[in-house]
């Protein structure tokens, strides 16, 4: 850790911030964001090392992130292993989630695959949904695929019906999530999609209970798949029971549709840039 | 603050003597270490601030002592907005404020005059922060390059 270093003669008039201790300028860069903190590191060369050190990486980093990190992870500095945090998604909870940092801001992100989800007609009825083994499950790179060894294909169904989440109420004590408006997504893909012509299609989705009708409309992301919003909720609100529910997922025409690849449902803390 | 307030005696670079209560003066950390472990009434040398700075470091201290004893009838709202007016300095104020907050070892003052620059930081490019704070780009244009490439990402949404 980086030693206050103190007693130094405080001189008036050209006063330029390089002249500050070290320890100051590290205190300084860890009230930005893990962004502004690169962007300085082009500032000069006492910024780059000062925008290298550990005890500013630190703090970018979740709070008890120790408890979060296998043991089995080797880093050479805190930056290093905040980059591999946002570049390689943690598979948690019988790798039936999965965590990662949004790089920009270092805020926590959630994926729940579909196994951690409800999927109303899933089981038992393998003519409607089948678990497949994750296309992608090797290729990580978020804001991406979450590295899940199975996703759900709806094979055929008439409208689709409710697909819920919960997500305990400990993934988001003590940590960056916590307070901020969070925004959920669902992550899919369409492979040999039939039955979704109607694009756009009509969504009702939302924290179980309040289903709201907005109309969202699907965006490409960088992996290749698709999300589209569900709703956004402030994680103190819409808490029962140490859980947080959500659900769902609907459309309007019962057509019989099929192909859809479901990879999960996505958490993310809403940043203001 | 029991036998109706005891003072200590700070002496400042420039020689200025201010007698402070206690409980004001120890909410330096480095003045408190003097205090305890120093000769009884004598003065505490603050080489490394001068008299202007010391008053208002003192003023602050004063501030945060009195609401947290209760002395002053101050919201919680109105201590931060006390705070966000306190910190509207110039420049070289605020650098030494952080130095003497640093020096002195007054956490809550570090931190509200380091978060003051870094919000003068966020969301800038390089170029207008070395203008801001008058820093000299010492790079080689090769080793500007490598830098920018190592962190590209967080230029990305800047366009520079």
């Amino acid at each position: 850790m980086d030693e206050r270093k103190g007693q130094r003669e405080v001189m008036c008039g050209n006063l330029d911030l390089g002249a500050l201790p070290t320890y100051c300028i590290s205190l300084i860069i860890s009230f930005t964001s893990p962004r502004d903190a690169c962007r300085l590191s082009l500032v000069s060369t006492d910024f780059n090392s000062a925008t290298e050190s550990d005890a500013v990486w630190e703090s970018f980093l979740p709070s008890q992130y120790q408890a979060l990190i296998p043991l089995s992870l080797s880093f050479s500095s805190k930056k290093q292993l905040y980059l591999r945090l946002c570049k390689n998604p943690l598979l948690i909870e019988a790798r039936r989630k999965s965590f990662w940092l949004d790089r920009g801001s270092g805020k926590k992100c959630y994926m729940l695959s579909p196994r951690d989800l409800t999927i109303i007609w899933s089981v038992d009825t393998p003519w409607y949904w089948r678990w497949v083994p994750n296309p992608d499950a090797r290729l990580f790179s978020p804001p991406c695929h979450a590295g899940f060894d199975e996703v759900a294909e709806l094979l055929s169904v008439a409208g689709l019906k409710s697909v819920e989440g919960l997500v305990s109420r400990h993934a988001f004590t003590h940590d960056a999530l916590q307070g901020l408006p969070c925004i959920q997504y669902l992550v899919y893909k369409v492979g040999n999609a039939y039955g979704f012509e109607s694009y756009p299609v009509k969504l009702s989705v939302g924290v179980v209970g309040t289903e709201a009708n907005d109309v969202h409309f699907p965006k490409a992301r960088v992996d290749g798949w698709l999300e589209v919003e569900m709703g956004e909720f402030f994680n103190e609100e819409c808490v029962n029971d140490g859980e947080l529910e959500m659900s769902a997922l609907e459309i309007e025409h019962l057509n019989p549709k099929g192909g859809l690849i479901l990879q999960g449902i996505e958490i993310r803390a809403m940043t203001p840039n | 603050m029991g036998s109706t307030s005891t003072k200590i005696k700070l002496r400042t670079s420039d020689q200025k003597v201010f007698e402070v209560e206690e409980a004001v003066a120890v909410q330096s950390q480095t003045i408190k270490y003097f205090y305890e472990n120093g000769c009884p009434g004598s003065v505490i040398h603050v080489h490394s601030v001068s008299g202007d700075i010391l008053s208002k470091i003192l003023d602050y201290c004063k501030k945060h002592v009195n609401s947290a004893a209760g002395k002053e009838d101050i919201s919680p709202e109105e201590l931060y907005e006390w705070d966000a007016n306190f910190v509207k300095v110039d420049q070289n104020t605020l650098f030494d404020l952080i130095l003497a907050a640093n020096c002195l070892k007054i956490e809550s003052l570090l931190d509200l005059t380091c978060q003051t620059v870094a919000n003068m930081i966020k969301g800038k490019r390089p170029k207008e922060i070395r203008t801001t704070f008058n820093i000299k780009n010492d790079y080689t244009p090769e080793a500007e390059e490598a830098v920018r490439r190592e962190n590209k990402w967080a230029f990305d949404m800047l366009g520079v």
